[in-house]
């Protein structure tokens, strides 16, 4: 079912473009979060600093890209497309690693906006597969959180975030 | 027994449990401060059985409430709730929380006579059922989980024995409402029955005189269910055997029952500690070390209690009353050695997560650690209220 879905994703890029893909994983992510209903997620303490040690999405999304040999390029291009440059508050943008984190992202926000938090800010991930960091210095600002403490953690866990 | 101190934890006991339940009516799994200071919809379902027997029938009330609002869209009582209801599971379905949720209902609701309540939660009790039949296969009649009791999904993912105990527990109750609040729901008594007898033909095992631990499937709807790539039977002891019982889907004297209670005895009493462990220690999962729990002891209390076995009720009912440290009951105990063992597999092994150093410090620190044990998480309220349980029951019978 994995494999078939990112396949899916590829698929779906190949045919619309990276934008359309995008918006069609964020989607998934709010629909889910209907079904599963309001929730905080991750380790640590999420209102301060939260984390997750593993990301949600990495064991399984390594498992295909080995299996597929390389990260198909309609991922990458989703990828490139999440990352931006966009209009608009750059705090609010996912420090995406991999094809699945816009979608992750969008998914643990509305559960927590249905859980009363106000905003669910993105600040920092990396990819144990390729490598890859990003920081998002603009959200830890917002969420008043030193760049220091964040750095140090990610070298440790896999993504970063403040329930604010 | 020393029933001096017998009394002494009963006392303290109420007090624990009732200290230890958040104003909006969740009972923490350990206090504040400690290894687990959430709401776990199966340790709060217990905290709320003891509150009954204690004759707290607010708090009771307060703590099913609690739940309720903080049912999930799909029906299901998640894993974990923080103290304002917001869901903060980590773990996979444990559908066990649905039936012990709805087991307490039922409980407080033949102790108190509300039925007023279970009008007003009407569409979340029909919800929490519904969810239950969801997970239901029709081909052994049995319910579908991926954990149970242990939180140990190598061995209760599938068809389990106390998740399924805990749900028929649960639909009796349903349809016991049901019936009080002239509410028409025959489907969950139906399959009530169905589950009933799943346990007691897919889960017995004639030739070994025990009911089984599990029923491995992959997926709920594997059909035939012998083509599931997880296709097994774990008949392993498990204190939970007993499970059966303890949600009154099969009567105490029922030779199903003593003759599982009986293996549980010979297999998990502990030789060495006393106490009764929870499941063989070659599973391989034994936290802060392999030992024997309070809870599970206190829980098969009762089984010799209620069959009037004074002396074994005593040897497992002391037992609790002797470990108990402070008046304080910790989820299980160990032994220094025995404790220095599992930390040296699980750090070769590097499975050591950092939250189990908070737990080593916390056990280092107590004093029963000088003399050679290993206290693990103290106090953990469950145990308290499985105690109140068994004394309660154990005073009307024997005092």
């Amino acid at each position: 079912m994995t494999k078939a879905f990112l396949l899916g994703v590829e698929e779906l890029e190949k045919e619309f473009g990276p934008d359309a893909a995008e918006k069609w994983m964020r989607g998934i992510g709010d629909q889910l979060a209907e079904i599963e209903g309001p929730g905080v997620m991750g380790e640590g303490e999420p209102d301060k600093l939260g984390y997750f040690t593993i990301c949600l999405f990495a064991p399984k999304l390594n498992e295909f890209v080995e299996s597929t040999g390389g990260i198909p390029k309609g991922h990458e291009k989703i990828l490139r497309d999440v990352r931006g440059p966009h209009e608009g508050d750059k705090a609010e943008e996912v420090a995406a690693v991999n094809v699945c984190c816009d979608m992750c992202h969008a998914y643990r926000k509305k559960r927590a906006l249905m859980a009363g938090k106000k905003n669910l800010l993105h600040l920092a991930a990396k990819s144990k597969l390729t490598g890859a960091k990003e920081i998002n210095e603009a959200a830890m600002k917002k969420a008043n959180v030193k760049a220091s403490d964040v750095k140090k953690l990610l070298k440790e866990k896999d993504c970063i975030f403040k329930y604010v | 027994m020393d029933q001096k101190k017998a009394r002494s934890l009963y006392k303290s006991s109420v007090r624990i449990v009732k200290e230890n339940q958040h104003k909006k009516g969740g009972f923490y799994a350990s206090p504040p401060g400690t290894r687990y200071p959430y709401v776990y919809a199966r340790d709060h379902s217990i905290d709320v059985l003891g509150a009954i027997s204690a004759g707290m029938l607010k708090q009771a009330k307060r703590g099913l409430k609690f739940m309720f609002d903080a049912q999930k869209p799909s029906g299901e009582f998640a894993q974990r709730y923080d103290v304002d209801g917001t869901d903060r599971s980590y773990k996979e379905l444990q559908i066990d929380g649905n039936g012990l949720i709805l087991f307490a209902l039922g409980k407080y609701i033949e102790a108190s006579g509300d039925s007023d309540f279970a009008k007003e939660y009407w569409d979340v009790i029909k919800k929490g059922a519904n969810f239950i039949l969801q997970k239901k296969n029709d081909e052994v009649g049995l319910i579908h989980t991926i954990n149970s009791i242990h939180e140990y999904p190598a061995y209760e993912h599938g068809f389990e024995i106390y998740a399924n105990a805990a749900c028929c527990g649960g639909l009796k109750k349903v349809a016991d409402i049901s019936k009080v609040i002239s509410k028409k729901m025959p489907e969950v008594e139906k399959a009530a029955k169905e589950v009933a007898a799943g346990i007691n033909n897919a889960l017995w095992s004639e030739k070994r005189q025990s009911f089984l631990k599990n029923i491995r499937i992959k997926d709920k709807d594997s059909q035939p269910l012998g083509y599931d790539p997880y296709s097994s039977v774990v008949a392993d002891v498990d204190a939970v055997l007993y499970s059966p019982a303890y949600f009154e889907v099969v009567p105490e004297d029922d030779h199903k029952v003593t003759r599982s209670v009986r293996r549980i005895h010979d297999e998990l009493w502990d030789p060495e500690l006393r106490g009764l462990n929870r499941y063989p220690e070659y599973w391989g999962r034994n936290n802060g070390g392999y030992g024997p729990w309070c809870h599970f002891t206190a829980m098969l209390a009762r089984h010799y209690i209620h069959l009037g076995k004074r002396y074994m009720a005593d040897t497992y009912l002391g037992w609790v009353v002797d470990v108990a440290y402070k008046n304080m009951l910790p989820e299980h105990i160990s032994t220094v050695e025995r404790f220095e063992l599992w930390l040296e597999e699980y750090s070769n092994a590097k499975i050591l997560r950092e939250d189990k150093m908070v737990m080593i410090e916390g056990i280092k620190k107590l004093a029963p650690w000088k003399e050679g044990l290993a206290y693990v998480v103290l106090p953990l309220i469950w145990p308290h209220a499985e105690y109140i349980m068994a004394y309660n029951e154990y005073k009307r019978k024997f005092l």
